[in-house]
């Protein structure tokens, strides 16, 4: 792809303040079966190049589905005549904020090729799946699917960076519904909507137990059918880590991005409380809440050698003994506010211009076993797998309701209970948390749709988190 | 000005494919997207990008066994490897029992869904467009955001039965949200607009309103949660609608026993004023003729009265329930199932908005809500949202302060039981497939409607 370093020459030679072009090839299999046949088995080949140029102090963008020379220069001069339109309504120039520049290459490490494994394998899996999942007359649908990904990207700028990725992953996930007169309710595993996703290959599919969960995932959903709703009022929660990622994901992921607290989404996605003047002087959460930012865990979704704009991958302490501390940024965030770019600059694709996306967003483990958590919780509710998520424009009040809950009574999960949700203040909620469980609970949950920025834009991102317990949170059913 | 591929393009390229599947049937998508975008926040333009590219799904079968590949490399050697791939997954994949096969060949009816206009739109008439709104945020010292967009689609539909359908559609959209400072949670205001045909847009009325919004949103109050008469605007209204037809109105979401209205055909499952269709002939904007599976789009009144009546088909679905597909498929870049209503009219009323807030008392008028989730419990339609860009307390029929947000926790199938007018003129409203179709809404007003949190910083 050696136009790219073409393009950048063409537009130096136009005369522009600084421009980068990044080619990116994604190939895509998914495999899905509904109702244990294969309704879905697709491959997808996407491949293009998107230039980002600052000319006359404002940005332009434009993207090509071509690897032809002529198509990419072209591209790159309308992505010049277009900041130069920007230019006409700005207030002040852009400016990058300055960084290492890097010739590199990265590979994500995989055992085993998710392209490698036969597509009769992966629906033999699916298929075994489906079975147990319909071994219940009750249950009236059910979906398994599997699906891997190969990116090959190149970056290229003005400033002499030159960057080769190829990331590779891989996930798997199923769901049951069940229904018995007007009652229906629906289980997933490992997670709900497309289950759990990582950069490794398709080992990450065998260590998952999908076999070994899908009994007990079905007759949990059959359970759920004639169980108990969720009790309305304040009680103590634990929440499963499965939850807790999505939690972190809403209530903390997106309020820490610059772009955002600066206001470049507040028509869209909104704005964020986590505002500028708080770093340091805010008290976030309760003293034993720890969350960092990083795109260096192994196996992390939202783990990578560099972002798209060149920065090396790294970890950021985002909050720390419960203190507000730091945000994602980017270069452009960095000029303005002196928050370093940490390498969360991130494009769904060529075809669109990075923003500040969540990487690994992880809370630290604590060090409660959860069994003991559990015994010490005599009367609080326990809380697994999202069902369905809501949050303020400002990312405060937020409402999210779950799949499963059980009373714990006696020290043992004892009663299930149907359609819980749970709903709180952002910082309140991080403020009563007194329990978090240790590392042998701790899991990164990869989660490959989160959605943001106009044209919508979907990141791949995880969260690693592990059980926690807190205090006093109101509680409810679905209404 | 962006060019059109064109049909005899599209259809060269198919019966190059068609021809190479040898005995088996095979169903071709083509999708042209030409998008340009400027995006505006704190008054300057931060974002302008234009993207240009042509995709292709393809979808063969041999009986039940079916294969699908895509790709956006449009040239004869990665159209043949799309094709090898599909062809390679159907011969290793597990037939699909109840695969209905490709469409047979139809007829459609003409829309009209191209502006010449819109085509001609580039980068800078939309910054023009984000400048004057950004002028006349700065006559009430308001901030502006938003974002300018104008869409050149080309959609082709091919098949082995002789199916050739091709439509060029241009559309565009703007929203704009104007704010009283740019602190944490300033009042803000909010105006949008979708449509065809961009010498039509009223650009200044839309960023006109979000500024007057933003204005009437000052010094807003903080009220307590509970059940309060409320007038919905039709962006409002519509996110509750986008929900419904997301969780209810299609075939699978019935096959799966998820929808409000499975079991429940025939059955008045919501209030009288509530009549929804999906026609993609009579609505602002025109929509496609045909669906993704070649099939033409049919009229289809899904509520009626309060009554449920229909949803959505794919030909997969439908084949399920031994009927004919209502034109609503999403064809081969999707799943057989996939399917939805891409052209929703809400049937409009008598009242205006003006008289529907008249007719409240303590009662709340909403611009639009956030964050909408509709996955509580779909049986009851159970959502929850915040309010966003302007509610305000209504006292004897007149609007008497703004207030703070507040999160809204209601099953729609009883709320929508307590609609007590509907607006006489119905609203395009954007949907994530905008260049295809759009939402036609009316405001509603609906009696006690349940507010169940407000926003807060905490300690």
């Amino acid at each position: 792809m050696e136009h790219l370093k073409a393009a950048m020459d063409r537009l130096k030679k136009l005369g522009c303040d600084y421009a980068d072009a990044r080619w990116v090839e994604t190939k895509r299999e998914n495999v899905i079966l509904r109702n244990g046949k294969v309704e879905g088995v697709s491959r997808t080949v996407d491949s293009g190049v998107g230039v980002r140029v600052i000319a006359d102090g404002a940005w332009g963008f434009a993207g090509v589905a071509s690897a032809e020379e002529g198509d990419i220069v072209a591209a790159a001069e309308k992505a010049l005549d277009i900041a130069k339109a920007s230019a006409t309504a700005k207030k002040e120039d852009v400016r990058l904020g300055e960084v290492e520049i890097y010739q590199d290459t990265y590979d994500t490490p995989v055992e085993k090729d998710p392209f490698d494994v036969p597509l009769d394998k992966k629906v033999q899996l699916l298929i075994r799946i489906s079975e147990i999942l319909h071994g219940n007359e009750k249950v009236v649908a059910t979906e398994a699917s599997t699906g891997g990904i190969h990116i090959n990207k190149r970056f290229v700028s003005t400033e002499g960076a030159d960057i080769r990725q190829h990331l590779v992953e891989c996930g798997a996930g199923y769901e049951v519904t069940a229904k018995e007169g007007d009652e229906v309710q629906r289980r997933t595993f490992p997670n709900s909507f497309r289950g759990d996703w990582a950069t490794r290959g398709w080992e990450h599919v065998e260590d998952m137990k999908l076999l070994e969960n899908a009994e007990r995932i079905r007759d949990e959903a059959v359970m759920l059918l004639t169980a108990e709703e969720c009790p309305v009022g304040k009680r103590d929660i634990i929440i499963h880590g499965d939850q807790l990622a999505l939690q972190v994901h809403e209530s903390n992921g997106h309020p820490i991005e610059l772009d955002r607290v600066l206001g470049t989404e507040i028509s869209l996605a909104g704005g964020s409380f986590l505002q500028p003047e708080l770093v340091g002087n805010f008290k976030y959460g309760s003293k034993i809440v720890n969350i960092y930012a990083d795109s260096i865990s192994p196996g992390g979704l939202g783990t990578f050698g560099y972002d798209d704009e060149g920065v090396k991958s790294r970890r950021t302490d985002v909050v720390k003994n419960g203190m507000f501390i730091g945000y994602l940024s980017s270069r452009e965030c960095q000029a303005l506010t002196g928050h370093p770019a940490n390498g969360a600059m991130r494009a769904d694709g060529w075809r669109n211009m990075p923003l500040i996306r969540m990487i690994n967003i992880n809370l630290q483990p604590g060090d409660w076993e959860l069994e003991d958590l559990i015994a010490d919780s005599n009367g609080a509710i326990f809380l697994q797998t999202n069902k369905s998520w809501s949050i303020d424009d400002r990312r405060v009040n937020f409402k999210f309701g779950c799949e499963l809950a059980w009373e714990i009574q006696g020290g043992r999960l004892a009663k299930p209970l149907k359609n819980p949700a749970y709903t709180g203040i952002t910082p309140e909620f991080w403020s009563s948390c007194d329990a978090i469980c240790n590392d042998k609970y701790w899991h990164i949950w990869g989660i490959p749709s989160c959605g943001k920025g106009e044209p919508m834009q979907s990141a791949h991102v995880a969260h690693g988190t592990s059980p926690a317990r807190f205090r006093q949170i109101q509680v409810g059913g679905a209404a | 000005m962006t060019r059109l591929v064109g049909e005899d393009i599209f259809f060269s390229l198919a019966d190059d494919i068609i021809r190479k599947c040898d005995d088996a049937a095979c169903e071709i998508t083509f999708f042209h997207n030409a998008h340009g975008l400027t995006r505006l926040a704190n008054s300057v333009i931060h974002q302008n990008v234009h993207t240009d590219e042509t995709s292709v799904d393809i979808r063969v079968s041999r009986g039940d066994r079916i294969g699908v590949s895509s790709t956006n490399l449009i040239t004869p050697a990665g159209m043949l490897d799309c094709l090898m791939n599909a062809l390679e997954i159907m011969k290793a994949s597990e037939p699909l029992e109840g695969f209905p096969g490709p469409a047979p060949k139809a007829q459609y009816k003409e829309t009209d869904t191209f502006v010449e206009s819109t085509a001609g739109w580039g980068p800078d008439e939309r910054a023009k467009v984000a400048r004057e709104a950004i002028a006349r945020g700065k006559e009430d010292g308001l901030t502006l955001a938003g974002a300018v967009e104008t869409t050149v689609a080309e959609i082709a539909v091919a098949n082995s039965n002789g199916v050739r359908a091709y439509q060029p559609l241009t559309s565009f959209g703007c929203n704009f949200v104007a704010m009283d400072g740019q602190k944490d949670d300033p009042p803000s205001g909010y105006g949008a607009l979708t449509g065809r045909d961009v010498e039509k847009a009223d650009f200044a009325g839309t960023y006109d309103r979000a500024c007057r919004k933003a204005v009437l949103g000052r010094n807003p109050v903080e009220i307590e949660p509970g059940q309060y008469d409320v007038v919905l605007e039709a962006k409002a209204f519509c996110e509750l609608i986008e929900w419904f037809n997301y969780i209810s109105l299609s075939g699978k979401s019935v096959q799966d026993g998820m929808s409000p209205l499975a079991d429940r055909f025939g059955q008045k499952i919501t209030g009288d004023l509530v009549t929804m269709i999906d026609d993609a002939y009579g609505s602002i904007n025109a929509g496609l003729p045909f669906d993704l599976e070649g099939v033409p789009r049919q009229k289809l009144v899904l509520i009626d009265h309060g009554v449920a009546k229909a949803v959505a088909h794919s030909r997969f679905t439908a084949a399920k329930e031994g009927a004919e597909s209502t034109g609503h498929g999403f064809g081969p870049g999707a799943m057989p199932s996939d399917a939805l209503p891409l052209n929703i009219r809400m049937e409009p009323g008598e009242h205006s908005l003006d008289e529907m807030v008249k007719m409240l008392d303590g009662g709340i008028q909403v611009t639009r809500f956030h964050y909408v989730n509709g996955l509580l419990d779909t049986r009851k339609a159970v959502m929850t949202g915040m309010t966003r860009d302007g509610a305000w307390l209504v006292e004897g029929g007149e609007v008497k302060h703004a207030i703070k947000n507040l999160r809204f926790t209601d099953s729609m199938l009883e709320a929508w039981k307590r609609i007590e007018a509907v607006e006489k003129e119905c609203h395009s409203c954007a949907a994530w497939w905008s260049a295809i179709g759009a939402y036609d809404i009316p405001a509603v007003l609906i009696r006690n409607f349940t507010f169940t949190g407000k926003t807060g910083k905490g300690s």
